[in-house]
C-alpha cells in the first residue's frame, strides 16, 4: 500500500468527518476566499487540501507544512455551502501527522511541551504561580487521559515526561 | 439556561497570564447574586491543544467527561466558560459524547442579567466609544446558536457595552480573527503578527478609546502583539484591550488591582481613571 493511503482511510473512519460535508465539497473556494491564513501565506488553501484529499493524495500533505498553516477560525465552517468544515479537517490531518511520525520536530516540541504541561498540571499552560490541579485531581485526570490514550499518544510522538 | 449553580468553568490562558482577569466573572456573579461552583478540581478542556492540532480528539473527549462528571457531581446542570474556545470544545464534546450538560459562554449570562448590571452600575461607560471582537470560536463554529445578532454580525458584546453606557463603533474587519492562530502563537507568530495588524489597523481608524474582547486568547493577542507591531512597523496603536468580565466587574465597583490592570501589556490606566472619574 502506498505511503499515506492507510492515513486516507483513517481520515474518513475518524468521527468528526461523519459530521461534515467532506464527500459533498464542489470546490466552490469560498473556503479560501474568507481564509485569514491565506492572506498571511499565499501558498495554503483549504479548497486545494479539501481536493488533495478528495483525490487520494494524502502523502504531501501530511509530510508538508501547509496543514499547519491553518489559524482555526472555522469562517471556512461557517461560510460553507455544503457544510463541509475546512479546518475540522486540517485538525484530522494534524492528528495523523503526529501519530504517523511527519510533523516537524517543531510541532512535536509544543506538542511535548503542552503535553507536559496537561499531564502533570491539567493545564495547557503554565506560568510561576498560576493555577494548576492539586495533586489527587492530577491522578484522577491521568486515568482519563490513559482511557482518552494520551499516554500513548505521547509515547508514538516521542515524547518524554520522565 | 439553569436557575441553579452554573459550574464555573475556568480558563487555561487566563490563569496563566491573566490570573485575575479570571476572577472577574467571579466578581460580577457574587455582585449579582448568580450562583456559581467553582471547582479546584476541574482540568483544562484541551481546547487550545486542541485547535492547535497536537491533542487527539478522542483525549480530548475523555478528559471533558471527566470535567461534565465533575459538574454533574457538583449538582450543575450547565457549564459556564469565561473562554470562546472552552464554550466550543465543550459543545463538541458534549454532542459527540450524548451529554445532556447545558455549555454557555459567560457573555451569555452577562448579556441576560444586563438590566440589573445596569441598576448596579458604580460607573457607567457614557463618553466611552469601543470596538467589540467576538471570539471566532464562540460564533462561527455554533453558528446556529448564535441568538444575538448573527453569526457573521454577532452582536452580544455590542449589547452588553451599550447597556453599559457605551458608544459601540462598527469598522470594517469586524469579522476577522484577533491572530491568536493556536498553534500560530505557539511557534513562529508570524500569522499573529499580519491579522492583529490587519485587525487593529481597521479597529484604529475608528478611533476607539477601547477594544472589548470575548475571549482570554484574544485579550492575550491584541494586547499582547500592538507593542511589538509598533516596534517591527513604527505604527502605533495603544489601544486598550479589555476582557467583557474585567470590564463589567470594574464599573460594577471592582478596583483595578482587583481586575488585575497591571497585567496588560497594553496600558489601561487612563482609560480606568477616566471611567472612575
Amino acid at each position: 500500500m502506498a505511503i499515506g493511503q492507510e492515513s486516507l482511510s483513517e481520515v474518513f473512519e475518524d468521527p468528526r468527518i461523519e459530521e461534515i460535508g467532506l464527500r459533498r465539497c464542489l470546490q466552490c473556494g469560498r473556503c479560501t476566499g474568507s481564509c485569514p491564513a491565506t492572506y498571511v501565506f499565499s501558498e495554503f488553501s483549504p479548497r486545494t487540501i479539501v481536493l488533495e484529499i478528495l483525490e487520494g493524495r494524502m502523502d504531501d500533505l501530511l509530510k508538508g507544512d501547509l496543514i499547519w498553516a491553518c489559524g482555526q477560525c472555522y469562517t471556512c465552517h461557517l461560510r460553507c455551502p455544503r457544510g463541509n468544515s475546512p479546518a475540522t479537517v486540517i485538525l484530522v490531518l494534524r492528528e495523523l501527522a503526529l501519530i504517523h511520525g511527519y510533523a516537524t520536530d517543531k510541532v512535536k516540541e509544543i506538542a511535548e511541551r503542552c503535553g507536559r504541561s496537561m499531564w502533570e498540571r491539567g493545564v495547557n499552560f503554565y506560568e510561576e504561580g498560576a493555577r494548576e490541579l492539586p495533586v489527587e485531581a492530577v491522578a484522577d485526570l491521568q486515568e482519563a487521559l490513559k482511557k482518552g490514550e494520551y499516554d500513548s499518544f505521547l509515547k508514538r510522538i516521542g515524547a518524554d515526561l520522565s | 439556561m439553569s436557575e441553579k449553580r452554573h459550574y464555573l468553568f475556568k480558563s487555561c490562558v487566563l490563569g496563566a497570564y491573566y490570573p485575575k482577569v479570571e476572577e472577574c466573572l467571579r466578581i460580577v456573579f457574587d455582585r449579582l447574586g448568580i450562583r456559581y461552583f467553582d471547582d479546584p478540581n476541574q482540568s483544562s478542556c484541551t481546547g487550545h491543544g486542541y485547535h492547535s492540532g497536537i491533542y487527539p480528539f478522542k483525549s480530548t473527549l475523555e478528559v471533558n467527561r471527566r470535567n461534565f462528571s465533575l459538574a454533574r457531581d457538583a449538582g450543575c446542570d450547565d457549564i459556564v466558560t469565561s473562554c470562546a474556545t472552552s464554550y466550543a470544545t465543550l459543545k463538541e464534546v458534549k454532542n459527540f459524547l450524548g451529554d445532556s450538560i447545558e455549555v454557555f459562554h459567560g457573555s451569555d449570562v452577562i448579556h441576560k442579567n444586563r438590566d440589573r448590571i445596569r441598576g448596579r452600575l458604580e460607573h457607567s461607560l457614557e463618553g466611552v466609544r469601543l470596538v467589540t471582537h467576538h471570539g471566532c470560536h464562540y460564533a462561527k463554529i455554533f453558528y446556529k446558536d448564535v441568538k444575538v445578532g448573527a453569526p457573521e454580525h454577532p452582536m452580544l458584546l455590542d449589547e452588553i457595552a451599550a447597556s453599559l453606557g457605551a458608544e459601540v463603533l462598527e469598522y470594517k474587519e469586524r469579522g476577522l480573527c484577533c491572530g491568536m492562530g493556536f498553534r500560530h502563537l505557539l511557534l513562529d507568530q508570524e500569522y499573529c503578527k499580519k491579522i492583529a495588524e490587519r485587525k487593529l489597523t481597521s479597529m484604529k481608524k475608528v478611533k476607539p478609546d477601547l477594544i472589548l474582547v470575548h475571549c482570554p486568547g484574544c485579550l492575550l493577542t491584541l494586547d499582547y502583539f500592538q507593542a511589538i507591531l509598533e516596534k517591527e512597523t513604527g505604527v502605533e496603536f495603544k489601544i486598550p484591550v479589555m476582557h467583557y468580565a474585567e470590564l463589567t466587574a470594574l464599573l460594577l465597583g471592582a478596583s483595578p488591582t482587583e481586575i488585575g490592570a497591571a497585567a496588560h501589556h497594553t496600558k489601561i490606566d487612563r482609560l480606568i481613571e477616566r471611567i472612575k472619574g
